[in-house]
């Protein structure tokens, strides 16, 4: 009797997300087709799930220090060798993954609500406060990215909360003046005016009708910026801005680490090829995004 | 008075290979078009009459491809002609087209003088005086009014007939053999549309050039063709005189769509019954067999043959037992 | 017979660069009843589309009244749901017209949540389907997206939208102009099918006059954003008075061309509605063209016979 009635709500849910189905399936059909899709994917997994299961994979702890093994070169004990300190490197990359991926997630968790919420703003309704949030958008995209961050940080205070709040200052722009644009064609489609005729609220229109429109868009431009945040985030952490010691940032490993270049050079190396890798992932995986999103929507179309 | 054949498509079969499966777009189509005519081909979306034009000029794109057929024209199969013959010696000379949109087809950067000029000296080895005399005579030819000024002017300022004109202009100058209008009237208001047609009708009288005209609308047709060929999902229905298909209707799709048509002959739209098919799947034997009133089991498995109703008139249809086989080539003349 | 709707020189400017306007809608008094089938047939620029946006207050009017059922309606900024709901439109397009992201079901019930005329998904349902089967639609594509669908059944599913609130009048913009000729046929049958079974009012948009004589009882020809005549559809087609209506009459293609009567090739493009022509909008194109007046004074109405209205100089 459980288990028809399970099968009845089964069938019925396929046969209600039939059209969801398909398209996840073509979905799957074009990251099968592209092998640097899925590399970037791959990366990507593996990051989060290092990131996730640090603390069981990691060999040894990130922060305390071995003065007696300091700067010991890559071994069997330690794999990537130890730094300054004597702490394992590779530990410390590996926790170090936890924290790059918080910082992408924290700015873009604050970055694309807001962008969203101003540029939907913008872009339906027009007129003053479209001139408003225009222009402070254009304030802020005045200033090179890394120095507005960097001044942003100076100004809040080295520490890595304060990163991720001068890195999404930085970027909000961005998305405000994406979804605007997308808004601002969205509006005069056809359904839109349907909408009105049918009598439903501007709220409901931005929310329900212009909003899914926008966030694919959006989502693209996401991931293809997740590269992006990660490379500023070390950047401010290499000048000393972002994460403080003993964390395991990487950007701060390989400020660290620096001056042992040229004869231990595996310490800052090995966190050099960590953010190499991620940045990697992340473009590969956002190209892949963008190349299904584009061509998917098109043939949906027909 | 036997009439020459110009062109001759003889049993093309065209595919596209996409992701839902391959669309059978062209099922072997037959048309003749002879010298000096104003042939109509006409059909609803899917009938693939676009298709056929794109592949006389071979411009079937990917996923598209020509599997099998003749196009022969003034003797020579086009199919097998080689990319650059086509290029040099067919398309843009012998045989031109015009589309729907002909803003969009003009160089937005360039006036509209000098684009026509432009073929004039690169196809006719005319110098730029000359090119430009010859211009000015063309846009008047086309009934353009002001034609410095127009020539002068760019694309975008131009109306939808205007546009047109100039198209028709800039494809004349290169004094084709065979004019494809695929859809040239369809963007166009009414009352400019008239004018539209009613010059190419000119044209072709004066300049003794052959018109395929392609269109949804039957009664476009029914005012400017000399012959017209019905289309249905792939397949080449019915062929005929304008007068002929129209009064004396034969193949079950023609029937209905001229009842479908809002005519002053009539008060009552009649539908067809059922709708366009897949044509990833398409229906066996006669592809129109799920929507005929008149359907036999025999539609169903076998794909119609040829048949002759009348002199000139051709249909596909298997209800047509007294007839005899043959194509056009059984007729007299 | 009730007066539904009626507009009183209404003009629809709208700006274009500086200083100039598009006089899309240039004085023009209509009155629709109860039950009519309205007729708006024009060519592109003749502010047949905006009109009819401006009987639903979609646009605000420049200047002019809008009466609804002897309300003065004009002023309102937004009209109040229940009258909002009473004015529906189907729109030309149906592949622009519904939302590429949301389910059929959604499209169809988004005025019944709005209005509040369901209280669950269930009865939304349930209410959806009703419609769907009335405009020939089977419940199976209550999931569906509208890429799936064909031109016809997108149509049909835009109908069904507009028809599932009850309205009092319907506007067709061009409704069936994206199709094709035997779908076009099924949609009319249906809207025809429709307003019997609905008794509802229709304003029916549409370029092609052989269209609007099937369709509708009465009928206003339209040129540059004024009316040039109108009247009873069946009178009109008698007996054209404007030369506007005769000369498309003249250069409409025909299936059954009668290749006796003259044709009446109009000169020139249809001027801008940026710099319409002083006095009589057609006297640039006109082959009756009286004169001066033409061209200086706008002619004032006429009813020539019971109930057929015409503007134009030669019934002064």
């Amino acid at each position: 009797m459980v288990r028809e009635n399970l099968q009845n709500w089964i069938t019925s849910w396929n046969k209600k997300h039939s059209s969801e189905i398909s398209d996840f399936k073509e979905a799957v059909y074009l990251i099968r087709k592209s092998p640097l899709t899925i590399v970037g994917l791959s990366i990507i997994l593996m990051l989060i799930i290092v990131a996730i299961f640090a603390p069981y994979i990691a060999p040894y702890d990130p922060i305390t220090m071995h003065l007696d093994n300091r700067l010991a070169p890559p071994s069997k004990a330690h794999l990537l060798g130890t730094d300054e300190l004597g702490r394992d490197i590779l530990s410390r990359i590996i926790y170090g993954a936890g924290i790059a991926l918080k910082i992408m997630i924290i700015v873009l968790a604050i970055d694309l609500p807001l962008g969203i919420l101003l540029g939907l703003i913008a872009g339906y309704f027009g007129g003053w406060i479209d001139e408003i949030i225009m222009r402070l958008s254009d304030i802020f995209m005045a200033f090179p990215r890394l120095i507005l961050a960097m001044a942003i940080g100076t100004a809040l205070g080295p520490n890595l909360r304060n990163t991720m709040i001068a890195i999404a200052l930085t970027m909000w722009p961005v998305y405000a003046r994406l979804a605007r644009g997308e808004t601002l064609s969205i509006k005069e489609r056809t359904f839109i005016e349907a909408e009105k005729a049918l009598g439903t609220s501007n709220l409901k229109i931005l929310v329900f009708n212009i909003l899914p429109l926008c966030l694919s868009t959006l989502i693209v431009r996401a991931t293809l910026d997740m590269g992006n945040i990660i490379r500023i985030a070390a950047g401010m952490s290499f000048l000393g801005l972002g994460a403080q010691p003993p964390t395991p940032d990487w950007g701060l490993m390989i400020s660290t680490g620096r001056k042992f270049l040229i004869s231990q050079w595996w310490v800052p190396t090995f966190p050099g090829f960590a953010i190499l890798l991620a940045i990697f992932g992340f473009n590969l995986l956002g190209d892949g995004i963008r190349d299904i999103s584009d061509p998917h929507l098109r043939r949906g179309r027909q | 008075m036997v009439k020459d054949l110009l062109l001759e498509i003889k049993d093309l079969w065209v595919n596209f290979y996409t992701y839902r499966g391959v669309v059978k777009a062209l099922n072997g189509v037959n048309l003749k078009i002879y010298k000096g005519e104003f042939f109509g081909l006409v059909g609803e979306t899917g009938c693939g009459k676009s298709v056929t034009a794109s592949a006389v000029l071979n411009l079937v794109q990917n996923p598209g491809k020509i599997e099998e057929g003749e196009i022969i024209f003034k003797g020579k199969d086009l199919l097998k002609m080689s990319k650059e013959e086509i290029r040099d010696k067919i398309r843009g000379k012998e045989i031109t087209m015009i589309m729907q949109y002909p803003v969009s087809a003009l160089n937005p950067v360039i006036n509209n003088g000098n684009q026509i000029a432009e073929s004039l000296i690169a196809n006719k080895n005319m110098s730029e005086n000359e090119a430009k005399k010859r211009v000015i005579e063309l846009l008047r030819e086309v009934n353009i009014p002001e034609p410095e000024k127009i020539a002068r002017q760019y694309p975008h300022q131009l109306s939808g007939g205007m546009a047109q004109r100039v198209m028709i202009a800039m494809m004349l100058s290169a004094q084709p053999s065979l004019l494809i209008a695929d859809e040239p009237t369809t963007a166009l208001d009414v009352s400019i549309q008239a004018q539209v047609l009613s010059l190419l009708k000119d044209l072709i009288s004066k300049h003794k050039a052959t018109v395929l005209l392609i269109t949804h609308d039957l009664s476009v047709v029914a005012e400017t063709c000399d012959r017209v060929g019905v289309m249905y999902a792939g397949d080449m229905v019915e062929v005929g005189e304008v007068d002929q298909i129209i009064n004396n209707p034969q193949h079950p799709y023609t029937k209905g769509l001229i009842n479908a048509i809002p005519s002053d002959r009539r008060k009552e739209l009649v539908e067809i019954r059922g709708s366009v098919p897949d044509l990833v799947n398409p229906p066996s034997g006669c592809r129109f067999h799920p929507r005929c009133d008149y359907v036999r089991d025999l539609c169903k498995s076998e794909k119609p043959k040829v048949l002759q109703v009348e002199k000139d008139h051709m249909v596909a249809c298997f209800l047509f037992e007294g007839g005899y086989e043959g194509g056009e080539s059984g007729r007299t003349d | 017979m009730e007066e539904l709707i009626k507009l009183r020189e209404i003009k629809k400017y709208f700006p274009w660069k500086r200083h100039q306007y598009v006089k899309a809608v240039d004085g023009v008094s209509l009155q629709i009843n109860k039950r009519d089938i309205f007729g708006l047939v024009g060519e592109s620029g003749s502010g047949k589309t905006t009109l009819g946006r401006i009987m639903l207050h979609l646009i605000d009017s420049t200047s002019g009244d809008i009466f609804y059922k002897g309300e003065d309606i004009t002023k309102i900024k937004r009209l109040e749901k229940s009258l909002r709901r009473n004015m529906q439109i189907v729109f030309q397009d149906p592949y622009s017209s519904l939302h590429p992201r949301k389910k059929i079901k959604d499209i169809v019930g988004s005025g019944l949540r709005t209005h509040h005329l369901v209280k669950n998904e269930g009865e939304l349902i349930t209410k959806v389907e009703e419609f769907l089967n009335l405009v020939g639609m089977g419940e199976e594509h209550l999931y569906r997206y509208p890429h799936e669908l064909s031109g016809g059944q997108r149509q049909r599913v835009a109908i069904a939208r507009a028809f599932i609130l009850n309205p009092e009048f319907v506007v067709l913009d061009e409704p069936t102009s994206s199709l094709d000729v035997s779908v076009q046929a099924e949609i009319l049958n249906l809207l025809k099918r429709l307003r019997e079974e609905l008794n509802l009012t229709y304003i029916f948009i549409t370029h092609n006059l052989y269209l609007a004589r099937i369709i509708t009882e009465k009928i206003a020809i339209m040129y540059l954003g004024k009316i040039a005549e109108y009247g009873e559809t069946e009178n009109i087609f008698e007996n054209p008075l404007h030369p506007y209506t005769k000369a498309l009459f003249s250069v409409v293609p025909k299936l059954y061309p009668k290749k006796i009567i003259k044709r009446i090739i109009l000169k020139g493009e249809i001027p801008s509605p940026i710099n319409p022509p002083l006095g009589c909008r057609f006297h640039t194109r006109c082959s009756e063209k009286i004169g001066e007046i033409c061209e200086k004074v706008f002619p004032s109405l006429k009813e020539i016979e019971d109930k057929h209205f015409v503007y134009c100089h030669l019934y002064d």
